[in-house]
């Protein structure tokens, strides 16, 4: 091979390289928007607004943030989102232009172009190599969340973007009815003023009291099961007490009294204190549900002790000799003669002694027992509002308030009853006939009369007992 | 009615009963023969009721014997409630259970001690109410009742134990005197029918009615006994001239 030829082949291969850059150059001259955006999002972000600060609520507002850079040589000059199903505020939103670390002094002019759609129009383009930062605040996500796609578009001086998706959509949580409530009733006028009262807001803040209700609820729930189960796990108890306490064995009695007067002697809170703290010490590991119902029975069981004891003394003396000289056995007297008397006059006693027990389960919040108050709490401690334990009265009310008038209906009906039937009888007896010798002149005065039953007495005899 | 003198159902000996210091009975001795009616008189505090209730042992003696039908009850090894079946006892303010109908009260003991089957208890039932003229107030509650029923359903409701003896402790005390009459007819057709009673009461004429025989008490103790005729034409103490005296 000579140098010419040489030379020759050289040279080809220099123009096909020449005519390689210069096609290569021509492609990237003529479409400049596809090979590299002129706005680059580095973000789209809401802030977390759940109390743990991990979560995004929906419902809850919050801001949403788009975070983006001017990478090209193009200048930006206006850029839209779209959120669908979320209204977005044109007065909520604001725009930051860096420069590095400097802060350009560009502002948007926002448009709403519909209701999910906000553009922001810069005064100057954006220049190139800067950075922007779009929020938007009181946006409320969808209540039952999901993830929410956000779109956004771009102009620049040289040509329009459509709409893209950006890549990764905002995860939102889902939140419950009542927070979604909550959110709305913020949002309302009435409440707003309603709120403006240090009061109002403080004591019965409305969207406070929407959310802490179903929590409380729970609670309440909670002390509802204790009572449900400690209160019949006590009357057995209270009953044996009272039996003991009755006694002509000089131990049992003494047991049952020293018993019955350390309970009744201590406050109950103590008492859970001991027995919480106790029994772990001691090595013995009880569920505190369990333990609380434990203790709430065993508290419960000398009161009732007491209430049963002063029902069955206020039976007159002569129930107990009629049924004896009939030859029943003690038992049998207890079973079939005193206490279904007893029962009658001691079961308004018994329920106020149930609405007692029901108020005093909130002292298991003292050791972490999830109780309406316990709740209450917790949510007051979070919003610093009292609110929650004004719910957590009004859950106890629903149950005691209804309880005592059963109690006063009932102790009405003790008398009324008794008057309403033997007011039939004098009826019936009118159209009588029959030959009887002291029914007719002296009924209506002596059917009344009741040899030694005072009534009176003995009521007063019960609800003095328990004092 | 023929009484056997020589079976006695009840015999007290030397019995005494305290009450802290108070000595309400002092050394009685008694018998109650079969088909006797006795009555026991005296002024109130005479320890004619505690007498009464310690022979059913409502009251527990202090000391002596109570023997019924030879068994000696204040022994602690004996079933008093097998000895109370047989004892009826009705009471000065009648003790009916409140919350059980006329025909429930005499029925529950016949139920709960008899064992009686339900059928039985209740034919029984109505018919001792039947015997006390209240087949029509069988479904009544005590409180509906006056007081001369309320004693006479009381006295249903011992009979239907079918006792041998019975205890009547002033059951007519409490009543209305036109009241009384329905009762005090009722124990004396028991008398004639045999029935053997024990009858603490103020009725002297009752008493010297129906009696076969007659205990005077005072302060514990037995001042007089006899029969009624001897008691109330000729008494040899004092003290029972004078209470008879007062009272008529």
């Amino acid at each position: 091979m000579n140098t010419k030829e040489l030379l020759g082949a050289m040279q080809k291969s220099l123009i096909a390289l020449l005519i390689l850059i210069a096609c290569s150059l021509a492609i990237s001259f003529v479409s400049p928007l596809q090979s590299a955006s002129a706005l680059e999002v580095t973000s789209i972000t809401a802030a977390p607004n759940s109390e743990d600060g991990r979560e995004i609520l929906g419902s809850v507002p919050t801001r949403m943030s788009l975070r983006a850079s001017a990478d090209n040589q193009e200048e930006i000059t206006s850029i839209t989102i779209r959120v669908p199903e979320v209204a977005l505020d044109r007065e909520m939103a604001k725009t930051t232009v860096l420069d590095g670390v400097k802060r350009l002094d560009i502002s948007a002019e926002v448009v709403s172009l519909d209701k999910n759609t906000l553009q922001f129009n810069f005064d100057t383009p954006v220049p190139p190599t800067s950075d922007l930062l779009l929020e938007i605040y009181e946006v409320a996500f969808p209540g039952d969340g999901g993830a929410i796609p956000v779109q956004f578009s771009y102009e620049t001086t040289q040509g329009s973007k459509d709409f893209t998706e950006y890549e990764k959509p905002i995860q939102v949580t889902p939140v419950s009815l009542s927070q979604q409530i909550a959110s709305w009733l913020n949002s309302q006028g009435w409440v707003q003023a309603w709120n403006s009262n240090t009061f109002l807001n403080l004591f019965l803040n409305p969207a406070i009291f929407v959310t802490s209700a179903p929590v409380v609820f729970k609670g309440w729930l909670t002390a509802l099961a204790i009572v449900v189960l400690a209160f019949p796990a006590a009357i057995p108890i209270g009953f044996l007490l009272a039996l003991m306490r009755m006694s002509k064995i000089w131990l049992v009695k003494v047991l049952a009294s020293t018993y019955v007067n350390i309970i009744r002697g201590t406050p109950m809170f103590l008492q859970i204190y001991i027995a919480f703290f106790g029994l772990p010490l001691l090595g013995l590991q009880v569920d505190n549900f369990v333990l609380g119902c434990f203790v709430m029975a065993f508290n419960s069981s000398a009161y009732l002790c007491e209430i049963f004891r002063a029902g069955i003394q206020s039976i007159q003396k002569g129930q107990f000799e009629a049924a004896r000289s009939l030859g029943m056995n003690s038992a049998q007297t207890m079973i079939f003669i005193i206490v279904p008397q007893a029962v009658k006059r001691v079961i308004p006693t018994m329920t106020n002694e149930l609405i007692l027990l029901y108020k005093d389960t909130s002292l298991l919040a003292s050791v972490g027992i999830m109780e309406s108050v316990m709740y209450a709490k917790t949510i007051t401690a979070a919003t610093g509002n009292i609110t929650p334990y004004i719910v957590a009265a009004g859950f106890y009310l629903i149950v005691t308030l209804p309880m005592s008038r059963i109690t006063r209906k009932m102790e009405e009906s003790t008398f009324a009853k008794s008057a309403k039937r033997k007011a039939q009888r004098k009826k019936e007896d009118t159209n009588d006939d029959s030959d009887d010798d002291d029914n007719t002149t002296h009924h209506n005065k002596k059917g009344s009369w009741q040899p030694t039953v005072d009534h009176e007495k003995d009521v007063l005899a019960i609800k003095t007992a328990d004092l | 009615m023929a009484i056997d003198n020589t079976d006695a159902i009840i015999k007290v000996e030397h019995l005494t009963k305290s009450f802290g210091h108070t000595e309400v009975l002092k050394d009685v001795s008694l018998e109650v023969y079969r088909g006797e009616v006795v009555v026991l008189l005296g002024p109130s505090g005479s320890g004619k009721s505690t007498l009464l209730r310690c022979i059913n042992m409502l009251e527990v003696p202090t000391s002596g014997k109570i023997l019924f039908e030879g068994t000696d009850i204040t022994k602690k090894s004996v079933n008093i409630n097998k000895i109370r079946e047989h004892l009826g006892m009705v009471f000065q303010n009648f003790n009916l259970f409140p919350h059980l109908t006329a025909k429930s009260n005499v029925m529950i003991a016949q139920r709960k001690v008899l064992k009686r089957s339900k059928e039985e208890a209740e034919k029984n039932a109505v018919k001792q109410l039947a015997r006390v003229n209240l087949a029509n107030r069988v479904d009544y509650y005590p409180s509906e009742l006056s007081g001369g029923q309320q004693q006479r359903v009381a006295i249903a409701r011992a009979l239907a134990m079918d006792p041998h003896v019975m205890l009547f402790d002033e059951v007519t005390s409490a009543l209305d005197p036109e009241l009384v009459r329905g009762i005090l007819d009722i124990m004396r057709e028991l008398a004639s029918e045999g029935m053997t009673m024990m009858i603490v009461t103020h009725e002297l004429n009752f008493a010297r009615d129906v009696a076969d025989h007659i205990i005077f008490m005072e302060k514990g103790h037995i001042v007089e006994r006899g029969a009624p005729e001897q008691i109330f034409n000729n008494p040899e103490s004092e003290r029972t001239k004078a209470f008879l005296g007062n009272i008529y």
